[in-house]
This record gives structure tokens, C-alpha cells and sequence, in this order.
């Protein structure tokens, strides 16, 4: 498991929609480079921008740490941001802290977190009120398709 | 399979943006993000009210060809040029997104459009 086959850092900056998804558009194209599933790299693709938007959408900036060893792809979603008070209640579907004009613009629906938890084999938030937020998750590669 | 031009000239679509040419077979109407994300298959057009530039990245990473903004909402410029700079096809009507939709799945449908 530690054959590390590539692994990328993106820096997200706070509140740039403009940019937003930019960072997982990259991540999606790189695993397509190595030849990865397409079903895995659609379900990365999709938590990616979860992780992406919330950083994106709740922080002033933050990061997403790609890492593709030969059995599974791992994404690292760090903040220094507000933090999650609670997590099990982050983790309800339609549960949001998002403000009006964000749910205006179709964000903030209480469905990042749900998004990244069914897309990935396993997720994990270490959350420090008013640190910050890790969001790691792992996606399986089937029958080392790499 | 209807190429997007002749959804276009059917619908009297404007055009915002132009994308690469591409044929649709399939469609989704929907305005959060999170649930185009992960619903709306790629390749199919998507009918929306939103318009700001996060809609194109959202397309981006769906492989979603071709987007249009229901009942008149203009999308402003850098949405324009990042949709042109994407490919994507970015597309506007006066048409509700329900009216929209329907027009459009019975154009996919081989049907003819009620004008």
C-alpha cells in the first residue's frame, strides 16, 4: 500500500466560484492519464468537487492532497476554516450551515458531505471547531486497473 | 441522437457561448449543484436557473456539452467566456425549465416541437 504512484497538491482559494472545480477537472483529468476506471475516477470526480466547493464555499482557503497508490486513490481535504460543530449532524442529508445567497446559487443544499460519503469506500473528518477541517477519503481501485 | 444545433434552431435558442459540436440523447433540469453532480449523466444537456461561472466547471467536470438558462436569465460575461473557453455550449431561452424540458424531450423523442 505505500507504492505511492503519484500524488498532486492544489491550493483552493475562499469564495473564488470562478475557479471552483478547477482543482477536481485536474484530478479528474490525471487519473484518466493513468488509465484508471472510469466508474472510479467519476465517483473521485464528484467527491472531489464536494470537498473542493466546501472549502470553497465555507473557508478562506485550504487544500486538496492527491495520492493514487496501485489499489486505491486517496484525496486529503485540509482547511483552516470555521470547522464542523457537529459532525453526525454535517453528515444528515439536506443539513446545512450555508447562508441564503449561497443556497441561491444551488450550493449549501446539506449534500456535499452525504455526496462524498456515498462516492467514497471510506471518509474520515477530524474537525476542529474553529481551526479547521480534514476531510480524507479513499476510493478502491478494483483489480489494480492502474 | 439530435445535434445541439438543431435543438438550437428548433428551440430558437440564443447563444451565449459556443461549444463543441455534439450529439444528445439525453437530458437533466436542475439548479443544485450537488445533485447535478452527482445525478445528471454525462453527455446530457442540462436546463437550469442558475448562471454564474460555477456552472461551467460543474459542466466541465460532468462532460455536459451544452447548458441552457430557463425563462430569460442572462448569465454575465465571464460565464459567457469561460464556456467558450471550455467548449461548453451556453445556451438561453424564455421558456420556463419545465416547458423547456418537455419541448426537448420530445424533440430527443423524435417528436416534433410544439412552436
Amino acid at each position: 500500500m505505500n507504492d505511492l504512484l503519484y500524488s498532486h497538491t492544489y491550493q483552493i482559494q475562499g469564495r473564488d466560484f470562478e475557479h471552483g472545480g478547477e482543482a477536481s477537472s485536474d484530478i479528474k483529468e490525471a487519473l484518466k492519464r493513468m488509465g484508471i476506471n472510469p466508474q472510479v475516477i467519476k465517483r473521485t470526480a464528484i467527491a472531489s468537487y464536494e470537498a473542493e466547493m466546501n472549502i470553497i464555499v465555507y473557508t478562506e482557503k485550504g487544500e486538496l492532497l492527491l495520492e493514487v497508490y496501485p489499489k486505491m486513490i486517496r484525496v486529503t481535504a485540509t482547511d483552516r476554516g470555521p470547522g464542523i460543530e457537529d459532525v453526525e449532524l454535517a453528515m444528515k442529508e439536506g443539513y446545512s450551515t450555508a447562508p441564503p445567497e449561497i443556497r441561491e446559487m444551488g450550493f449549501g443544499s446539506g449534500m456535499g458531505l452525504p455526496n462524498i460519503k456515498k462516492n467514497a469506500d471510506r471518509l474520515l473528518i477530524e474537525s476542529h471547531p474553529g481551526k479547521g477541517t480534514k476531510v480524507i477519503f479513499e476510493i478502491d481501485i478494483p483489480n489494480a486497473s492502474v | 441522437m439530435v445535434s445541439i444545433k438543431e435543438i438550437i434552431d428548433h428551440l430558437n435558442l440564443k447563444v451565449y457561448a459556443t461549444g463543441k459540436e455534439a450529439s444528445i440523447d439525453k437530458g437533466y433540469t436542475g439548479d443544485l449543484l450537488s445533485l447535478v453532480i452527482g445525478s445528471a449523466p454525462s453527455g446530457a444537456l442540462w436546463i437550469t436557473v442558475q448562471r454564474h461561472v460555477n456552472i461551467v466547471a460543474v459542466a466541465a467536470l460532468k462532460e455536459i456539452p451544452a447548458i441552457i438558462i430557463a425563462q430569460e436569465l442572462l448569465p454575465e460575461e465571464d460565464v459567457m467566456k469561460k464556456a467558450e473557453e471550455e467548449g461548453i455550449w451556453l445556451l438561453g431561452s424564455p421558456d420556463d425549465a419545465f416547458t423547456l424540458s418537455g419541448k426537448i424531450f420530445q424533440l430527443l423523442q423524435g417528436g416534433k416541437i410544439p412552436r
